[in-house]
């Protein structure tokens, strides 16, 4: 799977479109999750975001490596985020935050937190549709019956899907706590 | 430098992963083991990662976020030189508008400049006007972006937690047999060019504009029913002689029974207009009781009382913007924050003119600006999001 990501480094390198979507599926939603505890401004973070991947795209040819890539995410976004919170002036509401990001151990922890979500959140997207829509909708704090009605199926049918939903993931991430937690089983 | 810590943070990714999979040898348990005692820190990140909560709101959140939207954002600032086959089409639209124009003059006697300037203006992105915007964010940690058509529906302890009309969270309070000590406050959060509304618990309504945080209880505990505000926001508080309602803004408090005022607290300037009934302003242990159509005023040290016409300060929740020998720089401020454009002045002079007149809440900023310039003292030029005033 390495290997696989390194080649489309290469196409990204050489100004492949779809390498750069590839990786922007990625890492977008992990970079702004890594924006949002800093900033609270979603809208805010997510502009942020766009940017980096902006810059990232412009300095494509000097990328190394697949770690450099992730790195060079990583530090830009961290870089940005302190940089908006210095020149909005918001040091005060965001002390911690601030603090946290500056010292290098607090980002480097930040990283590995946003990186092991990241693949959890991978596996539970690559759910077939319907098993993870159920799980969305269980998110959402709806129960059985209100997912059958929104879903159009029967509640035997939302039963089924969650127990498929949970015996996938059970595989796949085995003593992954989430999966209790989400389906509530 | 940074690939030591790239490579570092690798290794931990891999072994948490591992570690949670449960993948791990035995020695390798060991050693992750040594690795979790070592230090506070590492017991801490590992908690952070098995903490379903911050798991499951980042699935939320990931459902929020419009990737697509993002990338279409990205391939716009990317491709800023077009390909000469779209540049040619550029000129071929510019013609085919040219001779469209010229038809409409020949048949209708329509004025070609407007046409004309209103097809170029559409090249700018322009501000747009606010709107129904907050962040709902609950003492657990939960956090929702709400619009006008979101749709979020949660239970909190002794609560029920709605956002399912337009523009309106509404708390409905529920039964509960177990008695609820604590009351944890939970926060509606406004941003530049946002408005909601909330009704709380005990039923009292609450009109919060841009720039603003209402933080308040899913239901009120104790003798009183408090609530605390940055920014503006206009009560319909309900009556309940027994149980006061006390909006907390900073180190000043206004108390009431049951009526209707303006609360605006921005940039230092803190203002309290009375609508209907009864309040009390307290600050630094002095209180100003104020009667129907009386504003308080505090800026420093400064404490003006006096008779105003209310609606130039509650009408915004009606969708009107009334200036009244208004300041510019007032009226810009409102602006600035109901439009999101910062605004920049060419001669600070401009900032003491002075505006009256009505405009339409929910008018593009083009109108509100184009209504203003009619004073001819002022120009405005929009360059993106920036404003810029000038003579």
């Amino acid at each position: 799977m390495e290997s696989n990501v390194g080649d489309k480094l290469v196409g990204f390198r050489n100004g492949d479109e779809s390498a750069f979507r590839y990786y922007y599926d990625m890492y977008y939603n992990a970079l702004c999750l890594f924006g949002v505890r800093m900033l609270r401004d979603e809208e805010v973070v997510e502009d942020i975001t766009q940017d980096v991947f902006v810059n990232l795209w412009k300095a494509r040819e000097t990328i190394e490596s697949v770690l450099h890539l992730k790195m060079y995410l990583y530090q830009s976004m961290r870089h940005r985020c302190l940089n908006y919170i210095r020149v909005k002036k918001l040091e005060e509401d965001y002390r911690v935050e601030y603090a946290l990001l500056k010292s290098e151990e607090g980002f480097g922890d930040a990283v590995v937190e946003e990186e092991v979500h990241r693949v959890v959140m991978e596996e539970i997207d690559s759910l077939p549709q319907e098993q993870r829509r159920v799980i969305l909708l269980h998110l959402e704090g709806k129960n059985n019956i209100e997912i059958a009605e929104v879903m159009e199926v029967s509640v035997n049918t939302v039963k089924t899907h969650k127990a498929r939903a949970r015996q996938q993931l059970k595989t796949k991430l085995q003593d992954l706590f989430v999966i209790t937690f989400i389906l509530g089983l | 430098m940074d690939k030591d810590l790239g490579i570092s943070i690798e290794e931990k990714v891999l072994r948490i992963k591992a570690y949670l999979d449960e993948t791990l040898t035995p020695e390798e348990e060991v050693e992750f083991r040594q690795w979790l005692d070592a230090s506070v820190s590492n017991r801490i990140l590992l908690d952070r990662i098995r903490d379903e909560r911050s798991l499951v709101d980042k699935i939320r959140f990931a459902e929020r976020c419009d990737k697509e939207k993002g990338w279409c954002n990205i391939q716009k600032k990317i491709k800023k030189r077009p390909t000469i086959f779209i540049r040619f089409m550029r000129y071929v639209a510019v013609l085919i508008a040219i001779v469209v124009i010229g038809i409409a003059v020949y048949q209708v006697g329509d004025n070609p400049k407007e046409g004309d300037s209103e097809f170029l203006a559409r090249e700018q992105p322009v501000p747009t006007k606010g709107g129904y915007k907050a962040y709902l964010e609950l003492a657990t940690g939960e956090r929702w972006m709400l619009d006008s058509i979101s749709k979020v529906t949660t239970r909190v302890e002794g609560a029920v937690i709605k956002a399912e009309d337009k523009g309106t969270v509404i708390i409905d309070e529920q039964r509960t047999d177990s008695i609820i000590e604590k009351m944890e406050y939970n926060r509606l959060v406004i941003p530049r060019g946002g408005e909601y509304k909330i009704v709380l618990a005990d039923g009292s309504q609450v009109w919060i504009n841009s720039q603003s945080v209402l933080e308040f209880p899913a239901r009120f505990v104790g003798k009183e029913r408090r609530v605390k505000l940055t920014g503006e926001a206009y009560f319909d508080v309900s009556k309940d002689v027994e149980k006061p309602f006390v909006v907390e803004v900073g180190d000043k408090e206004v108390q009431v029974l049951g009526t209707s005022f303006n609360v605006n607290d921005y940039d230092g300037k803190f203002m309290t207009t009375l609508v209907t009934g009864k309040v009390q302003v307290s600050v630094n242990d002095k209180n100003y009781i104020l009667t129907p159509s009386m504003q308080v005023r505090i800026e420093g040290n400064d404490i003006l009382v006096g008779k105003v016409d209310v609606r130039e300060f509650t009408a915004w929740k009606d969708g009107l913007f009334v200036f009244k020998k208004q300041k510019l720089r007032e009226v810009m401020d409102i602006l600035s924050r109901w439009y999101d454009v910062d605004v920049f002045y060419q001669n600070l002079e401009l900032q003491n003119l002075h505006f009256t007149g009505t405009i339409q809440r929910h008018s593009e900023i083009s109108g509100v600006l184009k209504f203003l310039e009619k004073t001819d003292i002022v120009k405005f030029t929009l360059n993106g999001k920036t404003l810029i005033v000038s003579k």
